[in-house]
Protein backbone atom coordinates (compact mmCIF):
# COMPACT_ATOMS: atom_id res chain seq x y z
CA UNK A 1 0.00 0.00 0.00
CA UNK A 2 1.20 3.48 -0.86
CA UNK A 3 2.15 5.77 2.02
CA UNK A 4 1.06 9.47 1.90
CA UNK A 5 4.70 10.27 1.14
CA UNK A 6 4.85 7.98 -1.91
CA UNK A 7 1.40 9.16 -3.00
CA UNK A 8 2.61 12.78 -2.92
CA UNK A 9 5.75 12.01 -4.98
CA UNK A 10 3.67 10.05 -7.50
CA UNK A 11 1.30 13.01 -7.91
CA UNK A 12 4.29 15.34 -8.44
CA UNK A 13 5.78 13.09 -11.14
CA UNK A 14 2.41 12.34 -12.77
CA UNK A 15 1.32 16.00 -13.11
CA UNK A 16 4.67 17.25 -14.38
CA UNK A 17 3.43 20.44 -16.00
CA UNK A 18 1.50 21.60 -12.92
CA UNK A 19 4.43 20.65 -10.67
CA UNK A 20 6.85 22.58 -12.90
CA UNK A 21 4.61 25.67 -12.87
CA UNK A 22 4.29 25.47 -9.06
CA UNK A 23 8.06 25.06 -8.77
CA UNK A 24 8.68 28.07 -11.06
CA UNK A 25 6.26 30.30 -9.10
CA UNK A 26 7.76 29.41 -5.73
CA UNK A 27 11.28 29.62 -7.19
CA UNK A 28 10.74 33.13 -8.60
CA UNK A 29 9.10 34.34 -5.37
CA UNK A 30 11.97 32.89 -3.30
CA UNK A 31 14.59 34.38 -5.62
CA UNK A 32 13.02 37.84 -5.26
CA UNK A 33 12.60 37.60 -1.47
CA UNK A 34 16.08 36.18 -0.92
CA UNK A 35 17.79 38.48 -3.45
CA UNK A 36 16.30 41.66 -1.99
CA UNK A 37 16.88 40.49 1.59
CA UNK A 38 20.47 39.45 0.89
CA UNK A 39 21.30 42.76 -0.80
CA UNK A 40 19.84 44.77 2.11
CA UNK A 41 21.62 42.59 4.67
CA UNK A 42 24.95 43.14 2.88
CA UNK A 43 24.37 46.92 2.75
CA UNK A 44 23.49 47.02 6.47
CA UNK A 45 26.53 44.91 7.26
CA UNK A 46 28.77 47.35 5.35
CA UNK A 47 27.22 50.56 6.74
CA UNK A 48 27.20 49.20 10.29
CA UNK A 49 30.99 49.11 10.18
CA UNK A 50 31.62 52.61 8.78
CA UNK A 51 31.68 54.64 12.01
CA UNK A 52 33.94 52.15 13.77
CA UNK A 53 36.24 51.71 10.78
CA UNK A 54 36.82 55.38 10.02
CA UNK A 55 37.46 55.83 13.73
CA UNK A 56 37.59 59.64 13.50
CA UNK A 57 35.02 62.30 14.37
CA UNK A 58 35.93 64.57 11.46
CA UNK A 59 37.59 64.12 8.07
CA UNK A 60 39.27 66.98 6.21
CA UNK A 61 39.90 66.68 2.45
CA UNK A 62 40.84 69.24 -0.24
CA UNK A 63 37.63 70.93 -1.51
CA UNK A 64 38.42 70.14 -5.13
CA UNK A 65 38.63 66.39 -4.38
CA UNK A 66 35.30 65.95 -2.52
CA UNK A 67 33.85 63.33 -4.87
CA UNK A 68 37.16 61.53 -5.44
CA UNK A 69 37.66 61.22 -1.65
CA UNK A 70 34.15 59.79 -1.11
CA UNK A 71 34.59 57.32 -4.00
CA UNK A 72 37.96 56.21 -2.63
CA UNK A 73 36.57 55.87 0.89
CA UNK A 74 33.36 53.99 0.11
CA UNK A 75 33.75 52.40 -3.35
CA UNK A 76 37.51 51.87 -3.46
CA UNK A 77 37.99 53.85 -6.70
CA UNK A 78 41.73 54.54 -6.81
CA UNK A 79 42.77 58.20 -7.02
CA UNK A 80 45.58 60.58 -6.10
CA UNK A 81 44.50 63.39 -3.75
CA UNK A 82 46.81 66.18 -2.67
CA UNK A 83 46.45 69.20 -0.34
CA UNK A 84 48.39 72.17 -1.76
CA UNK A 85 49.79 72.58 1.79
CA UNK A 86 49.52 69.99 4.55
CA UNK A 87 47.12 71.55 7.15
CA UNK A 88 47.87 68.95 9.87
CA UNK A 89 49.97 71.26 12.06
CA UNK A 90 47.42 74.09 11.76
CA UNK A 91 44.53 71.79 12.74
CA UNK A 92 46.33 70.20 15.68
CA UNK A 93 46.89 73.63 17.29
CA UNK A 94 43.16 74.44 17.40
CA UNK A 95 41.11 74.11 20.60
CA UNK A 96 38.93 71.04 21.08
CA UNK A 97 41.13 68.74 18.96
CA UNK A 98 42.56 65.70 20.70
CA UNK A 99 44.10 63.60 17.89
CA UNK A 100 45.16 64.36 14.31
CA UNK A 101 46.58 61.95 11.75
CA UNK A 102 47.40 62.48 8.07
CA UNK A 103 46.86 60.02 5.26
CA UNK A 104 48.18 60.29 1.71
CA UNK A 105 46.17 58.73 -1.15
CA UNK A 106 48.19 57.70 -4.21
CA UNK A 107 47.02 55.84 -7.29
CA UNK A 108 49.70 53.48 -8.55
CA UNK A 109 51.04 53.96 -12.06
CA UNK A 110 52.29 51.54 -14.72
CA UNK A 111 55.82 52.63 -15.62
CA UNK A 112 57.05 49.20 -16.57
CA UNK A 113 55.92 45.61 -16.72
CA UNK A 114 56.96 45.16 -13.08
CA UNK A 115 54.81 47.98 -11.64
CA UNK A 116 51.21 47.26 -10.72
CA UNK A 117 48.93 50.06 -11.86
CA UNK A 118 45.52 51.37 -10.78
CA UNK A 119 45.69 50.42 -7.09
CA UNK A 120 44.98 52.67 -4.14
CA UNK A 121 48.02 53.26 -1.95
CA UNK A 122 47.31 54.92 1.40
CA UNK A 123 50.24 56.21 3.37
CA UNK A 124 49.69 56.61 7.10
CA UNK A 125 51.89 57.57 9.98
CA UNK A 126 52.01 54.57 12.35
CA UNK A 127 53.06 56.91 15.20
CA UNK A 128 50.00 59.20 15.07
CA UNK A 129 47.55 56.72 13.50
CA UNK A 130 44.39 55.90 15.43
CA UNK A 131 42.35 54.20 12.67
CA UNK A 132 44.26 51.60 10.59
CA UNK A 133 45.81 49.96 13.66
CA UNK A 134 42.29 49.27 15.00
CA UNK A 135 41.49 46.95 12.09
CA UNK A 136 44.12 44.38 12.93
CA UNK A 137 45.24 42.40 15.95
CA UNK A 138 48.89 42.69 14.83
CA UNK A 139 50.98 45.65 15.94
CA UNK A 140 51.75 47.82 12.92
CA UNK A 141 53.44 50.71 14.72
CA UNK A 142 56.84 49.59 13.43
CA UNK A 143 55.84 49.16 9.79
CA UNK A 144 59.10 49.25 7.78
CA UNK A 145 59.51 51.35 4.63
CA UNK A 146 59.50 48.21 2.45
CA UNK A 147 56.43 46.70 4.11
CA UNK A 148 52.72 47.13 3.42
CA UNK A 149 49.44 46.23 5.06
CA UNK A 150 46.72 45.18 2.61
CA UNK A 151 42.90 45.35 2.70
CA UNK A 152 40.86 42.16 3.02
CA UNK A 153 39.75 42.14 -0.65
CA UNK A 154 43.18 42.77 -2.21
CA UNK A 155 43.61 39.02 -2.62
CA UNK A 156 47.17 39.03 -1.26
CA UNK A 157 48.62 36.88 1.48
CA UNK A 158 51.14 37.70 4.16
CA UNK A 159 54.66 37.48 2.76
CA UNK A 160 53.84 38.20 -0.92
CA UNK A 161 55.69 41.03 -2.64
CA UNK A 162 54.59 43.66 -5.12
CA UNK A 163 56.16 46.54 -6.99
CA UNK A 164 54.80 50.12 -6.89
CA UNK A 165 56.54 53.30 -8.01
CA UNK A 166 59.71 51.27 -8.61
CA UNK A 167 59.86 49.95 -5.04
CA UNK A 168 59.16 46.43 -3.83
CA UNK A 169 56.83 46.07 -0.84
CA UNK A 170 56.20 42.93 1.19
CA UNK A 171 52.80 42.19 2.79
CA UNK A 172 53.22 42.47 6.59
CA UNK A 173 49.58 41.99 7.49
CA UNK A 174 46.08 41.61 6.02
CA UNK A 175 43.32 43.76 7.56
CA UNK A 176 39.85 42.59 8.55
CA UNK A 177 37.07 43.22 6.02
CA UNK A 178 35.39 46.64 6.37
CA UNK A 179 32.98 46.71 3.40
CA UNK A 180 34.50 50.09 2.45
CA UNK A 181 37.10 51.20 -0.09
CA UNK A 182 39.79 50.31 2.46
CA UNK A 183 39.28 46.64 1.53
CA UNK A 184 40.86 47.25 -1.89
CA UNK A 185 43.56 49.60 -0.57
CA UNK A 186 47.20 49.05 0.29
CA UNK A 187 48.64 50.80 3.33
CA UNK A 188 52.27 51.89 3.51
CA UNK A 189 54.17 54.02 6.01
CA UNK A 190 54.76 57.74 5.51
CA UNK A 191 58.52 57.00 5.31
CA UNK A 192 57.92 54.87 2.21
CA UNK A 193 55.56 57.49 0.74
CA UNK A 194 58.13 60.23 1.34
CA UNK A 195 60.72 58.22 -0.60
CA UNK A 196 58.30 58.11 -3.54
CA UNK A 197 57.13 61.75 -3.43
CA UNK A 198 60.65 63.14 -2.89
CA UNK A 199 62.10 61.07 -5.71
CA UNK A 200 63.25 63.11 -8.77
CA UNK A 201 61.81 60.31 -10.95
CA UNK A 202 58.26 61.38 -9.97
CA UNK A 203 58.96 65.10 -9.70
CA UNK A 204 56.35 65.81 -12.35
CA UNK A 205 53.65 64.34 -10.07
CA UNK A 206 54.80 65.32 -6.57
CA UNK A 207 57.37 68.07 -7.08
CA UNK A 208 60.02 66.23 -5.02
CA UNK A 209 58.12 67.16 -1.82
CA UNK A 210 57.84 65.26 1.44
CA UNK A 211 54.99 64.93 3.97
CA UNK A 212 52.26 65.51 1.40
CA UNK A 213 48.74 64.89 2.63
CA UNK A 214 45.35 63.93 1.18
CA UNK A 215 43.12 63.46 4.19
CA UNK A 216 43.33 64.57 7.81
CA UNK A 217 41.55 62.38 10.33
CA UNK A 218 40.52 64.35 13.40
CA UNK A 219 39.31 63.22 16.82
CA UNK A 220 37.75 65.84 19.05
CA UNK A 221 37.90 66.26 22.83
CA UNK A 222 35.15 64.33 24.60
CA UNK A 223 33.16 67.44 25.57
CA UNK A 224 33.40 69.23 22.19
CA UNK A 225 30.44 69.78 19.93
CA UNK A 226 31.49 68.29 16.56
CA UNK A 227 29.18 70.49 14.47
CA UNK A 228 30.42 73.74 16.07
CA UNK A 229 34.02 72.61 15.81
CA UNK A 230 33.54 71.65 12.17
CA UNK A 231 32.17 75.13 11.39
CA UNK A 232 35.00 76.92 13.18
CA UNK A 233 37.58 74.71 11.42
CA UNK A 234 35.92 75.44 8.08
CA UNK A 235 36.25 79.18 8.73
CA UNK A 236 39.92 78.98 9.65
CA UNK A 237 41.01 76.65 6.80
CA UNK A 238 40.83 77.63 3.16
CA UNK A 239 40.14 75.09 0.42
CA UNK A 240 39.31 72.36 2.92
CA UNK A 241 36.06 70.37 3.09
CA UNK A 242 35.15 68.94 6.47
CA UNK A 243 32.89 65.96 7.01
CA UNK A 244 31.53 64.74 10.33
CA UNK A 245 31.62 60.93 10.34
CA UNK A 246 28.20 60.82 12.03
CA UNK A 247 26.58 62.83 9.24
CA UNK A 248 28.33 60.65 6.60
CA UNK A 249 26.95 57.55 8.33
CA UNK A 250 23.43 59.00 8.59
CA UNK A 251 23.59 59.98 4.89
CA UNK A 252 24.55 56.38 4.03
CA UNK A 253 21.84 55.02 6.32
CA UNK A 254 19.17 57.13 4.62
CA UNK A 255 20.34 55.80 1.22
CA UNK A 256 20.19 52.24 2.60
CA UNK A 257 16.68 52.93 3.97
CA UNK A 258 15.60 53.94 0.47
CA UNK A 259 16.82 50.57 -0.85
CA UNK A 260 15.14 48.79 2.09
CA UNK A 261 11.76 50.46 1.52
CA UNK A 262 11.91 49.80 -2.26
CA UNK A 263 12.76 46.18 -1.52
CA UNK A 264 9.91 45.91 0.99
CA UNK A 265 7.39 47.22 -1.58
CA UNK A 266 8.73 44.78 -4.19
CA UNK A 267 8.55 41.89 -1.71
CA UNK A 268 4.95 42.78 -0.83
CA UNK A 269 3.93 42.66 -4.51
CA UNK A 270 5.81 39.38 -5.07
CA UNK A 271 4.09 37.77 -2.04
CA UNK A 272 0.67 39.00 -3.19
CA UNK A 273 1.21 37.69 -6.74
CA UNK A 274 2.54 34.37 -5.44
CA UNK A 275 -0.47 33.92 -3.13
CA UNK A 276 -2.94 34.65 -5.96
CA UNK A 277 -1.13 32.44 -8.51
CA UNK A 278 -0.62 29.50 -6.11
CA UNK A 279 -4.17 29.78 -4.77
CA UNK A 280 -5.49 29.57 -8.34
CA UNK A 281 -3.19 26.68 -9.27
CA UNK A 282 -3.99 24.62 -6.14
CA UNK A 283 -7.75 25.26 -6.41
CA UNK A 284 -7.86 24.33 -10.12
CA UNK A 285 -5.83 21.19 -9.43
CA UNK A 286 -8.25 20.27 -6.61
CA UNK A 287 -11.25 20.64 -8.91
CA UNK A 288 -9.48 18.42 -11.47
CA UNK A 289 -8.90 15.79 -8.77
CA UNK A 290 -12.30 16.12 -7.09
CA UNK A 291 -13.49 12.70 -8.22
CA UNK A 292 -10.26 11.09 -7.06
CA UNK A 293 -10.61 12.68 -3.61
CA UNK A 294 -14.25 11.53 -3.46
CA UNK A 295 -13.21 7.98 -4.37
CA UNK A 296 -10.52 7.97 -1.69
CA UNK A 297 -13.08 9.13 0.90
CA UNK A 298 -15.56 6.50 -0.30
CA UNK A 299 -13.06 3.67 0.24
CA UNK A 300 -12.54 4.81 3.84
CA UNK A 301 -9.38 6.87 3.71
CA UNK A 302 -9.68 9.56 6.37
CA UNK A 303 -10.01 13.24 5.44
CA UNK A 304 -6.89 13.99 7.48
CA UNK A 305 -4.87 11.54 5.39
CA UNK A 306 -6.08 13.12 2.12
CA UNK A 307 -5.22 16.60 3.42
CA UNK A 308 -1.82 15.19 4.39
CA UNK A 309 -1.26 13.83 0.85
CA UNK A 310 -2.16 17.19 -0.71
CA UNK A 311 -0.08 19.11 1.82
CA UNK A 312 2.97 16.87 1.41
CA UNK A 313 2.83 17.24 -2.38
CA UNK A 314 2.82 21.03 -2.18
CA UNK A 315 5.27 21.10 0.72
CA UNK A 316 7.87 19.15 -1.29
CA UNK A 317 7.36 21.43 -4.28
CA UNK A 318 7.61 24.53 -2.05
CA UNK A 319 10.84 23.32 -0.46
CA UNK A 320 12.33 22.40 -3.85
CA UNK A 321 11.28 25.76 -5.33
CA UNK A 322 12.66 27.67 -2.35
CA UNK A 323 15.97 25.81 -2.62
CA UNK A 324 16.15 26.44 -6.38
CA UNK A 325 15.34 30.16 -6.02
CA UNK A 326 17.88 30.71 -3.24
CA UNK A 327 20.47 28.59 -5.10
CA UNK A 328 20.12 30.51 -8.37
CA UNK A 329 20.41 33.91 -6.64
CA UNK A 330 23.44 32.70 -4.66
CA UNK A 331 25.13 31.43 -7.84
CA UNK A 332 24.97 34.96 -9.26
CA UNK A 333 25.23 37.23 -6.21
CA UNK A 334 28.07 35.58 -4.27
CA UNK A 335 30.68 35.28 -7.10
CA UNK A 336 29.76 38.71 -8.49
CA UNK A 337 29.63 40.58 -5.16
CA UNK A 338 32.69 42.72 -5.95
CA UNK A 339 30.99 44.03 -9.11
CA UNK A 340 27.79 44.73 -7.12
CA UNK A 341 29.88 46.54 -4.50
CA UNK A 342 31.41 48.79 -7.16
CA UNK A 343 28.02 49.41 -8.76
CA UNK A 344 26.18 50.49 -5.58
CA UNK A 345 29.03 52.84 -4.63
CA UNK A 346 28.27 52.31 -0.93
CA UNK A 347 29.83 50.22 1.85
CA UNK A 348 28.83 46.65 0.99
CA UNK A 349 30.01 43.56 2.82
CA UNK A 350 28.85 39.96 2.55
CA UNK A 351 26.80 39.21 5.64
CA UNK A 352 28.00 36.53 8.04
CA UNK A 353 26.79 32.92 8.08
CA UNK A 354 24.34 33.56 10.94
CA UNK A 355 22.66 36.41 9.04
CA UNK A 356 22.48 34.28 5.90
CA UNK A 357 20.96 31.32 7.77
CA UNK A 358 18.35 33.61 9.36
CA UNK A 359 17.47 35.06 5.96
CA UNK A 360 17.06 31.56 4.44
CA UNK A 361 14.81 30.57 7.38
CA UNK A 362 12.77 33.75 6.91
CA UNK A 363 12.28 33.02 3.16
CA UNK A 364 11.26 29.41 3.99
CA UNK A 365 8.84 30.73 6.63
CA UNK A 366 7.24 33.24 4.24
CA UNK A 367 6.90 30.54 1.54
CA UNK A 368 5.25 28.14 3.99
CA UNK A 369 2.84 30.89 5.00
CA UNK A 370 2.07 31.55 1.31
CA UNK A 371 1.47 27.82 0.87
CA UNK A 372 -0.89 27.61 3.87
CA UNK A 373 -2.93 30.60 2.67
CA UNK A 374 -3.07 29.19 -0.87
CA UNK A 375 -4.14 25.72 0.34
CA UNK A 376 -6.79 27.00 2.75
CA UNK A 377 -9.80 26.74 0.41
CA UNK A 378 -8.78 23.32 -0.91
CA UNK A 379 -8.34 21.92 2.60
CA UNK A 380 -11.68 23.38 3.73
CA UNK A 381 -13.40 21.74 0.74
CA UNK A 382 -11.80 18.37 1.49
CA UNK A 383 -12.72 18.56 5.16
CA UNK A 384 -16.30 19.75 4.68
CA UNK A 385 -17.67 18.37 1.38
CA UNK A 386 -19.51 15.08 1.30
CA UNK A 387 -17.85 12.27 -0.76
CA UNK A 388 -20.97 11.99 -2.93
CA UNK A 389 -20.66 15.65 -3.90
CA UNK A 390 -17.01 15.21 -4.71
CA UNK A 391 -17.63 12.19 -6.94
CA UNK A 392 -20.49 14.22 -8.51
CA UNK A 393 -23.02 11.53 -7.81
CA UNK A 394 -25.28 14.13 -6.21
CA UNK A 395 -26.22 17.44 -7.76
CA UNK B 1 14.39 17.76 -19.59
CA UNK B 2 17.43 16.30 -21.37
CA UNK B 3 16.97 18.33 -24.55
CA UNK B 4 16.02 21.50 -22.66
CA UNK B 5 19.13 21.12 -20.50
CA UNK B 6 21.34 20.75 -23.58
CA UNK B 7 19.81 23.85 -25.12
CA UNK B 8 20.27 25.87 -21.90
CA UNK B 9 23.90 24.74 -21.35
CA UNK B 10 24.67 25.50 -25.01
CA UNK B 11 23.19 28.98 -24.57
CA UNK B 12 25.14 29.58 -21.33
CA UNK B 13 28.42 28.47 -22.97
CA UNK B 14 27.85 30.80 -25.97
CA UNK B 15 26.99 33.78 -23.72
CA UNK B 16 29.95 33.09 -21.42
CA UNK B 17 32.32 32.71 -24.38
CA UNK B 18 31.16 36.05 -25.78
CA UNK B 19 31.36 37.74 -22.34
CA UNK B 20 34.95 36.65 -21.60
CA UNK B 21 35.98 38.06 -24.97
CA UNK B 22 34.08 41.35 -24.69
CA UNK B 23 32.65 42.91 -21.49
CA UNK B 24 34.42 40.56 -19.07
CA UNK B 25 37.73 40.08 -20.86
CA UNK B 26 40.84 39.53 -18.74
CA UNK B 27 43.67 41.99 -18.09
CA UNK B 28 45.90 42.84 -21.01
CA UNK B 29 49.42 44.12 -20.55
CA UNK B 30 52.61 44.59 -22.51
CA UNK B 31 53.50 40.98 -21.81
CA UNK B 32 51.29 37.89 -21.92
CA UNK B 33 49.52 37.71 -18.56
CA UNK B 34 48.69 34.48 -16.70
CA UNK B 35 44.97 35.29 -16.67
CA UNK B 36 44.94 35.50 -20.49
CA UNK B 37 46.31 31.97 -20.59
CA UNK B 38 43.65 30.61 -18.20
CA UNK B 39 40.88 32.49 -20.02
CA UNK B 40 42.08 30.82 -23.23
CA UNK B 41 41.70 27.43 -21.54
CA UNK B 42 38.22 28.40 -20.30
CA UNK B 43 37.32 29.44 -23.87
CA UNK B 44 38.34 25.98 -25.16
CA UNK B 45 36.27 24.29 -22.39
CA UNK B 46 33.22 26.40 -23.33
CA UNK B 47 33.62 25.48 -27.03
CA UNK B 48 33.87 21.76 -26.10
CA UNK B 49 30.65 22.07 -24.03
CA UNK B 50 28.91 23.76 -26.97
CA UNK B 51 30.12 21.08 -29.44
CA UNK B 52 29.01 18.24 -27.15
CA UNK B 53 25.57 19.85 -26.85
CA UNK B 54 25.28 20.24 -30.62
CA UNK B 55 26.39 16.62 -31.11
CA UNK B 56 23.82 15.38 -28.61
CA UNK B 57 21.12 17.12 -30.67
CA UNK B 58 22.34 15.32 -33.80
CA UNK B 59 23.22 11.89 -32.35
CA UNK B 60 19.96 10.55 -30.95
CA UNK B 61 21.54 7.77 -28.94
CA UNK B 62 20.54 7.58 -25.26
CA UNK B 63 23.97 6.44 -24.05
CA UNK B 64 25.72 9.25 -25.93
CA UNK B 65 23.38 11.85 -24.40
CA UNK B 66 24.08 10.54 -20.92
CA UNK B 67 27.80 10.63 -21.65
CA UNK B 68 27.56 14.28 -22.75
CA UNK B 69 25.69 15.09 -19.52
CA UNK B 70 28.54 13.55 -17.52
CA UNK B 71 31.24 15.35 -19.54
CA UNK B 72 29.36 18.67 -19.32
CA UNK B 73 29.10 18.30 -15.52
CA UNK B 74 32.85 17.66 -15.29
CA UNK B 75 33.68 20.50 -17.70
CA UNK B 76 31.42 22.84 -15.69
CA UNK B 77 33.38 21.94 -12.56
CA UNK B 78 36.63 22.48 -14.51
CA UNK B 79 35.47 26.05 -15.30
CA UNK B 80 35.40 26.75 -11.54
CA UNK B 81 39.08 25.86 -11.35
CA UNK B 82 40.33 27.93 -14.32
CA UNK B 83 41.98 30.53 -12.00
CA UNK B 84 44.33 27.69 -10.96
CA UNK B 85 45.92 27.93 -14.46
CA UNK B 86 47.02 31.48 -13.69
CA UNK B 87 45.54 34.72 -12.43
CA UNK B 88 46.65 38.23 -11.50
CA UNK B 89 47.89 38.85 -7.98
CA UNK B 90 45.58 41.73 -7.05
CA UNK B 91 41.85 41.13 -6.53
CA UNK B 92 40.85 44.44 -8.11
CA UNK B 93 42.30 43.47 -11.52
CA UNK B 94 39.77 42.93 -14.34
CA UNK B 95 40.34 39.16 -14.49
CA UNK B 96 39.54 38.60 -10.81
CA UNK B 97 36.76 41.17 -10.77
CA UNK B 98 34.90 40.09 -13.92
CA UNK B 99 36.37 37.20 -15.96
CA UNK B 100 36.71 34.54 -13.26
CA UNK B 101 33.43 35.37 -11.44
CA UNK B 102 31.66 35.10 -14.84
CA UNK B 103 33.30 31.72 -15.42
CA UNK B 104 32.35 30.64 -11.87
CA UNK B 105 28.69 31.52 -12.48
CA UNK B 106 28.60 29.76 -15.88
CA UNK B 107 30.51 26.74 -14.48
CA UNK B 108 28.06 26.37 -11.58
CA UNK B 109 25.06 26.72 -13.90
CA UNK B 110 26.40 24.27 -16.52
CA UNK B 111 27.44 21.69 -13.90
CA UNK B 112 24.16 22.07 -11.97
CA UNK B 113 21.90 21.79 -15.03
CA UNK B 114 23.84 18.84 -16.53
CA UNK B 115 23.80 17.04 -13.18
CA UNK B 116 20.06 17.66 -12.75
CA UNK B 117 19.46 16.28 -16.29
CA UNK B 118 21.55 13.21 -15.53
CA UNK B 119 19.74 12.57 -12.23
CA UNK B 120 16.35 13.01 -13.92
CA UNK B 121 17.29 10.40 -16.58
CA UNK B 122 18.51 7.97 -13.91
CA UNK B 123 15.38 8.46 -11.75
CA UNK B 124 13.16 8.00 -14.82
CA UNK B 125 14.99 4.81 -15.74
CA UNK B 126 14.74 3.51 -12.17
CA UNK B 127 10.99 4.26 -12.06
CA UNK B 128 10.57 2.60 -15.48
CA UNK B 129 12.35 -0.51 -14.26
CA UNK B 130 10.18 -0.71 -11.13
CA UNK B 131 6.96 -0.31 -13.17
CA UNK B 132 8.19 -2.94 -15.64
CA UNK B 133 9.05 -5.38 -12.81
CA UNK B 134 5.68 -4.69 -11.15
CA UNK B 135 3.85 -5.40 -14.43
Amino acid sequence: MLTPNQFAWQSILKNRFCSLMFLCLVGIASACLFGVGFFNENLSSGIGQVKGRIGADLIAVPSSYDKAAKDALFAGDACTILFPENPEAQISQLDGISQVSSQLYLKTLAFSCCSTAGLQLIAFDPKTDFTVSKWTDEKIENLAADEMVVGACCGMKQGTSMNFYGQTFKVADVLDETGMGYDQSIFISYDAANQITASPEYAVYFGEKQNLSSMILINTDSGSDIETLSKSLGRSLNGVSLYATDSLVSELKSQADYFRISGFVMDAFVILLAVIALFALITITFYQRKKRVGSLLSVGISRGKIVQIFFLEYLYLTLLGTGAGIGIVSVFVIPLHQIIKQTVNMPYRLTNFGGLALLILAVCGVNLLILLISCSLTFTKILRTEPAHLTEEMA
Amino acid sequence: MKQYSKFITALISVISFLLIHTACKPCHGMMAMPCEHSTGIAGIVLVVILLSDILSFIVKHERFRQLTSVTNTLLGVLLLFTPAFGQCQVASMACRLRTFPTLTVSGLLIAGISLAALISVLVKRQTGRKTHAHA
